[in-house]
């Protein structure tokens, strides 16, 4: 299995914060946001968010820009060059998981 | 479906709850299978000698310390297990359906490694010294690491 494909499995799937993370790399794939955007367009707890991105960023799968509380994150380039084993994989997961819902 | 409280913090109190409750099945397991071996040693009158009640009190010590360690790691397997099992029912997942068979594995290795076991297939086998604790205390540390990555 490819390196980044192994990661993304465990950090959608093999942990438990898993859906919420795939939900939030599937805005930023689509729209650049900061944490308080994020929480607001998935209906988070801001301190989940931030706790999500921090996962997300120290696997380097999400990059930032500027500062602070405006501190704006999209997809890093890791991630942009496999983005389709990201749709693969969230096809498989995220659309069980919101059909539950 | 709003989140509240600090992720972090829920995962270290679940750690610590199935630590505590590993610990607690642990003594207790321990305390009712040594209370009945000791009673039928005393019946039979081979806790005499001090010698023997040196070598009993050590080996006493270890049994112990031994269940409690096991037990932590089946609390931290089992609550491992919930969030893969939950997980498995919502995403139908080949890879989390591995991930429970490995845990499962593991179930069973600790069940079979419990002193209790070995003390009832004949106490000769039942080494009650630290090298026959010492891997299951590393299987703690490992468990202890992966459930810090699975609940992140």
């Amino acid at each position: 299995m490819h390196a980044v494909k192994r990661l993304l499995w465990w950090l959608l799937a093999g942990s438990v914060g898993g859906f919420n993370r795939g939900r939030i790399l599937e805005v930023l794939l689509r729209n650049p946001s900061n944490a308080h955007e994020l929480s607001q367009v998935l209906k988070l707890d801001y301190k989940t968010v931030r706790h999500h991105i921090e996962v997300l960023e120290k696997n380097r799968l999400i990059t930032s820009m500027g500062a602070d509380y405006g501190k704006v994150y999209f997809p890093s380039d890791l991630l942009e060059e496999h983005v389709d084993y990201f749709n693969e994989i969230w096809g498989k997961i995220g659309k069980k998981e919101i059909r539950r819902k | 479906m709003k989140n509240s409280g600090n992720p972090k913090e829920k995962m270290l109190a679940v750690l610590l709850i199935l630590l505590i409750l590993g610990v607690v099945m642990g003594a207790i397991l321990s305390k009712a299978s040594l209370s009945y071996v000791e009673r039928q040693a005393r019946r039979q009158g081979r806790l005499d000698s001090s010698i023997v009640r040196g070598v009993w009190n050590a080996f006493v010590g270890m049994y112990t310390l031994g269940t409690i360690i096991i037990c932590m790691n089946l609390m931290l397997l089992l609550g491992l297990l919930g969030a893969y099992i939950q997980s498995y029912r919502r995403t139908k997942s080949s890879f989390l359906l591995g991930l429970i068979m490995f845990l499962g594995v593991l179930v069973a290795q600790s069940l079979l490694s419990l002193p209790i076991l070995h003390v009832s297939v004949g106490t000769v086998l039942y080494r009650s010294n630290i090298f026959t604790i010492l891997p299951n205390l590393f299987e703690t540390i490992a468990l202890i690491i992966l459930f810090y990555l699975s609940m992140e």
